[in-house]
């Protein structure tokens, strides 16, 4: 009675096993583009103070609700494919950029969230595992540096070459992945460096041997992914294959941002930014360009209305531009985090300075973003000072729309201050997010252990390196 | 000449007419009947009564005839003598229509006319005419189980009578599963039977639509008022989690391909209802449908059939030779768009009515200054002046904006149906055009049914239906459907304006809409961004039945059941999803044969017992293929051609998928003295998707009937009939191809020139079991009153275990799903249905009701698992937690305060506002308490008044509509506070002083442990947005309804009345449906059609943009040649 029920029940659209390479293309893809959606349409946009919602501004008012981190989850479970699949036939190059990939999006993860599963997650199918314990956060940073190491180590010492075209990021540049793997390491030590007494050590090590630990050396070495702007699925946000112009247009500067830019008279401004409609009959704001305070009441009243509000410049209505890259870490962050820890005096750059860092850090931002540094260096605002406040918020501005380190940053360092609007429901930027919903459907108790260990879920709870 | 009857002549010897007839009585041994007041004072001569030689009644007619008298035959030797009444103009032909108790038409009863002995045969439906002598003719009508009926001709020409089922000879004959035809008293479980009649005189497009409030223990759902939309058919409550609970349709023995497909969004964003293959079916050629419920009558059709089965019989040609019938019918309906929320006049559009922005007119929120009080404002069609500066215009409302949209539909069927020795074939054409512009439909059906009788010994049948759908447009639903456009439109709007939707000069390229960029014009979505079909669909059979031995029996019978469907969606360029254009083009294809065969024995033994048992064995085996190609950007406008694709864009999808299932079954049936019966049967199916260690699986089930009134011979005439039915049975159920291993597959399009390859996120499984649904059945058929009152009750109980579920696993897990067995789910229910005929005279009045109640239980999910969320829609989820029900709602509610003296009250933030509670709570489940279906059938000589109430109780929806129209301000309810006179607190809002101020209701925390009441200030947008728009249980609504479903007039025409035009049984009917609606939630909303319609699932419970409620009205004319 059943003969051929094999046969008839053999999936004739799918393949039961596939070469890595288009693993590495899909999880590429899916962790930059997820990690720029953030950066522009979402919270981490308008915690670290450069958008202001006009309409929908729910998020503006910080009274957070629960964030799904499904797309992470889902792009950690194809990068584990990828590493399995690479595994399996050896093939070491694959599995490094797997690990490089994997530390990446967790680093993400716990840094948006605090605790989360990390040593049991991803692991359905093959423990049956599908109520994963949540990590902490102190734990997970540990394992993630410890691989971050040994990927850079195992690119360094194999010659298996990654696909050109597959590698969306680099085109199978391995030392621009270990650099990338590096340039993330010294993202990371910075950040725990407060709550943990070895980073900067760890940070001295690599800084002392270029050729084991090669770091980004110029733009050339940003990790970013393009946007080809021809369907939805490969566009940028802002274009019109992905939003409505409607969409779109309830993104407006802040007046964070904008004022900033205006009092440095930043020549990024005018990349970045467009100015008011119309200069008369505005009501609080008169200058060409206005940003929009966080937490107000009718925000697209503000300043006599819409025509009074800048928006964001044509660029960020373009389904592509190439301006406009997923990014995932830029040279000048790099530069702004070396000068960070030498200003603290806490490592050592051979030929460098925390000035020199720092200034390297506002170039590489102007030439990113394709203007001219001309005088903006020498005005007494621009002029390095040493102070935190100053270089945090040059690094804040060249992060502008890129990544969640603007939110990040200020979350560690309270720089730039920011102020909650009048009708924020919090007193500061929301410090994390709330755990997805989904949780408490699915994975319930860990769900508790994890709250009762790391604090109440909510976005003012301290994680384990911000207490 | 003058005569003078009443007066004895002279000349002649006379006799009284009296004793003459005493002399003719005793001299031919005949009896007269008369009353003495007939013949008094009448005289005859003596000469003219026959006395001798052999009894003329022509000669006795000759002689009373004179006197105003006539002779009527009674029987061989009986003869009425009676009055001829020259006032009356007697009719010659008498017609009718011959129906039952269930109103149903008894085709073939025989009409024989008392007197002359002539006979007749009703048509098939129900139809008969006859020539009679005069109106004193007593004409008897008799039709196998029904109860003879003698009743006197009339004069009117027209005699509809009802037949009343035989208790005493219930021979009533029912097809059942596997399409064998059982007597009913034998069935041990609840069967409904509804004739064809009762489905094509209020005829729908979607023949499933006309079940609804017709059978106990059925749920109809139309997922939209649109004619040719999807309908959710619902037998005895959700048994499933995971899968459609829809039940499988059989036409003519032969399963049909599923009965429903999921909406689409074939490419920007409105989503598309092609409505199901199973519309396919033509009312007008459909004899019965049963339905068999639940798992129990289901046994014999195997997995599929754990949710009930429709079996639907299509008409067949007659047994009579040389005989030609041809009937035609033809019905027009109109449909009006009828229920609409209630959208405020008052206030145009806006962000806030004190805004100092003069560019905030331009909004689509509806917060905008006061319209209609001489003022002029910026809006959307403001004129330019030389500088670019916009005018403002006169700012006035529109009332009508949105009934201006909205067309009248019309809905015109033509049937033409010829039949007659063993074959009939029948022609359809069905031309709708629905209530939005430019969206249609065309049906074109031919069904043909054959039989042939090789030898007395063999027969053959076949069956052959061919639909052709097509579409040019259909409408669309949710976000970006030209309803939500013109539902969001503000009041200063006039939609009349946006008829001529392309800008001057810019004609293909470039529209002109309400809100310029941002929104579709609705005009411009309805012409422009059009989403046909065309479906060519085959359905046939050829069965062989042969008599083998004496006693023995053989059937078999394969049958096709296959469409191919074409999906074409344009998207002209400028669309607010699709700036550049799209195009979308996909291919369907679906078939599922099904060859079976059937051996049956039956024997009579001695001693009053008989049996038969049958066994057989199916293949049945299922394909699919799909293919698809999407462009989302296209270079030149206008060409809608997948080569016209911008480079790079076009998305490739293709699909295909098997099935089979392999069974053997057997059944049998012993019975005793007529009144018990004992069913048995078992079935084992080997299914293709299970894992092979899994793959077989085994099911029975039991069934006794007792005719209790004939056991212990009750001869009442209070209770004529008594049965009790007890069933128990069980259903295996497999589950989808390929639902084993994870592969990996490729997106589309591709990114670039590199290929990003992906697997489902659903881990499978491949130690899967088959589910088991177990069900027992109590219940009981009385009749009263000689058949007058019928009554049938029943009781059942539904657990289905093992079920093969995705559930849902925490992403951080690798996968959002994992397919398990798990889970109990248990439906409990009573049906009732009632019928009468509370008078039968000339006036017939028929009464039918029935009841239906089922009560839904998750008994159980896993171990690991006590909250599976089902789905969600709008922020609504539809959770199902152990211990609750399947259709509970969950949504967000507003937080309270946890102590003190106004515990309980709403706790609002520290600055005024709605903030949510932490959990989410039940807002309420989508099915009913209980349903009620009423029909009342009226007959009086030609008139027929038929109505159909339908009568949901309970049940809740949530409207997302009624949010989204109200957080923006476009409904009545947003008028308060507004400004001064709508009861606005002054205030400023830190820039502005403002009328418009409100106060939410609840308290605020005061630092101190303690609770204040909430004195902030804010604006009604605010306010609206969040005491309404952020709570989902604020928008949720009693779906307790009462609609006039069905109301027809029908005139039928006598055969006198026609003359001698050849034609015969011609019929007019008015026909209206959703004459009267009232609904407990007020609003313009309608809790039945309150569904979400998303891309890929209708979820019932929640509304979404879909069409306005609407009112049909109509007429049918038929006839036969």
């Amino acid at each position: 009675c059943t003969k051929n029920f094999d046969a008839i029940n053999t999936d004739p659209n799918t393949a039961t096993t596939i070469s890595p390479q288009y693993l590495l293309s899909t999880a590429l893809i899916k962790t930059a583009y997820a990690y720029q959606d953030d950066a522009f349409m979402g919270k981490p946009a308008e915690a670290g103070r450069y958008i202001t919602k006009v309409r929908n501004e729910g998020d503006d008012l910080f009274g957070w609700s629960a964030e799904n981190w499904d797309s992470y989850y889902g792009t950690l479970s194809v990068n584990k494919q990828l590493y399995d699949l690479a595994a399996e036939s050896g093939m070491k190059q694959y599995m490094a950029v797997s690990q490089i990939i994997r530390v990446f999006n967790f680093a993400y993860i716990t840094d948006l969230y605090g605790d989360c599963p990390y040593s049991e997650a991803l692991l359905s199918k093959d423990s049956g595992i599908v109520h994963p314990k949540y990590d902490q956060q102190e734990v997970i940073y540990t394992d993630l540096l410890k691989t971050l190491t040994a990927a850079n180590d195992s690119l360094a010492n194999t010659s298996l070459a990654i696909n050109t075209t597959y590698d969306v990021l680099y085109g199978g540049n391995n030392l621009k992945w270990r650099k990338f793997a590096n340039a993330l390491h010294l993202r990371l030590l910075l950040r725990i460096s407060s709550h943990d007494a070895t980073a900067f050590t760890a940070m001295q090590t690599m800084l002392n041997d270029p050729a084991k630990y090669p770091l980004f050396e110029s733009n050339s070495d940003n990790a970013a992914v393009k946007y080809l702007g021809v369907t939805s699925s490969d566009s940028w946000d802002g274009g019109n294959l992905v939003s409505e112009v409607t969409e779109v247009n309830k993104y407006k500067p802040s007046k964070e941002i904008v004022d900033t830019l205006l009092s440095l008279n930043d020549p990024r401004l005018a990349v970045w930014i467009a100015p008011v409609a119309s200069e008369t009959g505005y009501t609080v704001d008169g200058n060409t360009y206005v940003g929009v305070p966080n937490a107000i009441p009718s925000p697209y009243d503000y300043n006599g209305g819409e025509a009074h509000i800048s928006e964001l410049s044509a660029i960020f209505y373009q389904n592509a531009n190439d301006l406009l890259k997923a990014s995932l870490m830029t040279y000048a962050e790099q530069c702004f985090i070396l000068a960070e820890a030498v200003q603290r005096g806490a490592v050592t750059v051979s030929d460098e300075t925390a000035a020199s860092l720092y200034y390297k850090g506002i170039t590489a931002s102007l030439e990113q973003n394709g203007v001219k540094a001309g005088t903006y260096m020498e005005q007494p605002a621009v002029v390095y000072k040493g102070t935190l406040s100053q270089l945090i918020t040059q690094k804040w501005i060249a992060l502008f729309l890129k990544g969640a380190e603007g939110w990040f940053d200020h979350r560690r360092t309270g720089y730039p201050a920011f102020v909650p609007g009048p009708l924020s429901a919090i007193r500061n930027i929301p410090s994390r997010y709330i755990y997805p919903t989904t949780e408490q459907s699915y994975n319930l108790s860990q769900y508790k252990s994890a709250v009762a260990r790391q604090g109440a879920d909510q976005t003012t709870t301290l994680m384990w390196y911000l207490k | 000449d003058g005569h003078t009857f009443n007066r004895p002549p002279v000349n002649q010897e006379m006799v009284s007419l009296a004793e003459a007839l005493q002399r003719m009585q005793h001299s031919f041994h005949v009896n007269f009947n008369y009353s003495s007041a007939t013949l008094a004072n009448k005289y005859v001569s003596l000469e003219q009564v026959p006395v001798s030689g052999p009894f003329s009644e022509e000669k006795v007619s000759k002689m009373l005839l004179p006197l105003g008298l006539v002779m009527v035959k009674i029987t061989a030797a009986d003869y009425a003598i009676r009055p001829v009444r020259s006032t009356v103009v007697f009719n010659k032909v008498i017609s009718g229509l011959i129906s039952n108790e269930k109103g149903e038409p008894v085709p073939g009863a025989v009409v024989t006319d008392k007197a002359s002995g002539k006979t007749v045969v009703a048509d098939a439906e129900g139809h008969y005419s006859i020539e009679v002598a005069d109106a004193e003719s007593i004409l008897v009508f008799r039709s196998m189980g029904y109860v003879a009926k003698e009743i006197k001709a009339g004069t009117s020409g027209l005699l509809n009578i009802q037949l009343l089922t035989n208790i005493k000879d219930l021979s009533a004959v029912v097809v059942t599963a596997l399409g064998v035809k059982r007597e009913e008293k034998a069935l041990g479980y609840s069967i409904a039977t509804l004739d064809g009649s009762k489905v094509n005189t209020v005829k729908e497009v979607n023949v499933v639509n006309a079940l609804s409030g017709k059978v106990a223990g059925v749920d109809i759902r139309s997922a939209s008022s649109d004619p040719g939309g999807s309908v959710l058919i619902t037998i005895r409550g959700s048994s499933s989690i995971t899968n459609s609970n829809q039940p499988l349709f059989v036409v003519d023995g032969v399963p049909v391909i599923s009965a429903n497909r999921a909406p689409s969004q074939p490419i920007g964003q409105v989503t598309v209802d092609y409505g199901s293959p199973v519309s396919d079916i033509n009312p007008d050629d459909i004899a019965t449908i049963t339905v068999l419920k639940g798992a129990s009558a289901a046994a014999l059709y195997g997995s599929r059939a754990g949710n009930g089965v429709v079996l639907i019989t299509t008409k067949t040609g007659t047994k009579k030779k040389k005989e030609l019938n041809v009937s035609v019918n033809f019905t027009a309906m109109f449909d009006k768009a009828w229920q609409f929320p209630q959208f405020q006049n008052e206030y145009g559009a806006g962000d806030a009515t004190g805004s100092i922005d003069p560019t905030n007119t331009l909004s689509t929120a509806s917060w905008g200054p006061r319209l209609d009080q001489g003022t002029k404002h910026l809006q959307w069609n403001s004129p330019v002046d030389a500088n670019g500066d916009q005018i403002p215009t006169d700012w006035v409302s529109y009332p009508n904006r949105i009934k201006d949209f909205y067309r009248t539909g019309q809905t015109y069927t033509s049937n033409v149906a010829v039949s007659g020795n063993n074959y009939r074939l029948s022609y359809t054409n069905l031309q709708n055009k629905g209530i939005t512009p430019n969206t249609d439909l065309e049906r074109n059906t031919l069904n043909l049914a054959t039989g042939y009788e090789l030898n007395p010994k063999i027969k053959v049948t076949s069956n052959i239906a061919y639909t052709n759908n097509h579409s040019n447009n259909r409408p669309t639903f949710n976000r970006g459907s030209s309803s939500s456009i013109v539902y969001t439109m503000p009041a200063n709007i006039n939609t009349k304006e946006l008829k001529n939707y392309w800008i001057k000069g810019q004609e293909g390229l470039q529209q002109f809409s309400q809100d310029q960029g941002n929104t579709d014009n609705p005009y411009f979505v309805a012409n422009e961004l059009t989403n046909g079909y065309t479906r060519n669909h085959l359905t046939g059979n050829v069965q062989v039945s042969m008599e083998l031995l004496k006693d023995l029996t053989l059937m078999a019978r394969t049958g096709l059941d296959f469409y191919t469907e074409t999906d074409e969606s344009k998207r002209a360029f400028s669309a607010i999803k699709n700036p550049y254009g799209g195009y979308a083009v996909s291919n369907l294809f679906s078939s599922e044969q099904n060859t079976d065969f059937l051996l049956t024995y039956k024997k009579t033994l001695p001693k009053e017992w008989s049996f038969f048992v049958s066994a057989g064995a199916n293949r049945m085996d299922q394909r699919a293929n799909t293919s698809s190609q999407t462009a989302g950007t296209l270079v030149m406008p206008g060409v809608y051609n997948i080569s016209n694709a911008a480079a790079g864009t076009i998305a490739n999808a293709s699909y295909k998928s098997k099935k089979r299932i392999n069974s053997v079954y057997g059944m049998g049936e012993l019975a005793y003295k007529g009144y018990a019966y004992l069913d048995l049967t078992a079935r084992n199916d080997w299914s293709s998707t299970l894992p092979a260690n899994n793959n077989s699986y085994f099911y029975p089930s039991a069934s006794l009937s007792l005719i209790v009134s004939d056991m212990f011979n009750i001869q009442s005439k209070l209770l004529s009939f008594a049965k009790l039915r007890l069933n128990w049975s069980r259903v295996g159920k497999d589950t989808d191809p390929y639902s084993l291993y994870n592969n990996f597959y490729f997106n589309s399009p591709d990114w670039g020139d590199v290929k990003l390859a992906n697997f489902s996120s659903l881990l499978k499984n491949n130690n899967l079991k088959p589910e088991i649904a177990t069900s027992y059945e109590i219940g009981t058929d009385l009749k009263f009153f000689s058949g007058r009152l019928g009554v049938q009750a029943t009781y059942y109980t539904t657990n289905s275990r093992n079920q093969i579920i995705q559930t849902p696993t925490t992403m951080t897990s690798g996968y959002s799903a994992k397919i398990i067995n798990a889970g109990e789910i248990r439906n409990r229910g009573w049906e009732l249905g009632i019928n009468g005929t509370p008078i039968a005279k000339q006036f017939i009045w028929e009464i039918g009701a029935n009841f239906t109640r089922n009560r839904n239980k998750v008994i159980k999910l896993t171990d690991d698992i006590t909250n599976y969320l089902q789905g969600s829609t709008e922020g609504v989820q539809y959770q199902i937690r152990e211990g609750q029900k399947i259709g509970d709602m969950y949504g967000k509610t507003w937080a309270t305060v946890p102590d003190g003296p106004f515990k309980g009250k709403e706790l609002l933030d520290n600055t005024g506002h709605s903030q949510y509670a932490t959990d989410l709570i039940k807002i309420g489940n989508y099915n009913a308490d209980f349903m009620v279906g009423i029909t009342n059938t009226f007959t009086y000589r030609h008139f027929t008044l038929n109505t159909l109430i339908d009568w949901r109780q309970g049940g809740k929806f949530f409207s997302y509509v009624y949010m989204n129209l109200l957080s923006d301000g476009r409904t009545v309810n947003t008028l308060k506070g507004r400004d001064l006179q709508h009861g606005g607190l002054s205030w400023n809002d830190g820039t502005t002083d403002r009328t418009d101020g409100m106060i939410e209701d609840g308290y605020i925390a005061d630092g101190n442990g303690g609770y204040v009441k909430n004195t902030n200030i804010t604006d009604p947008e605010t306010f609206y947005g969040d005491y309404y728009w952020k709570m989902h249980s604020r928008n949720t609504f009693s779906a307790t309804y009462v609609k006039l479903r069905e109301v027809s007039l029908t005139y039928l025409f006598s055969k006198q009345q026609l003359g001698h035009w050849p034609v015969s049984n011609l019929s007019l009917s008015l026909i209206a449906r959703n004459l009267f609606s009232w609904t407990a939630a007020g609003q313009g909303y309608d809790p039945e059609t309150a569904m979400s319609i998303s891309n890929g699932s209708i979820t019932p419970g929640t509304t979404s943009w879909s069409l306005p409620y609407t009112r049909s009205y109509g007429i049918k004319l038929g006839l036969n040649f």
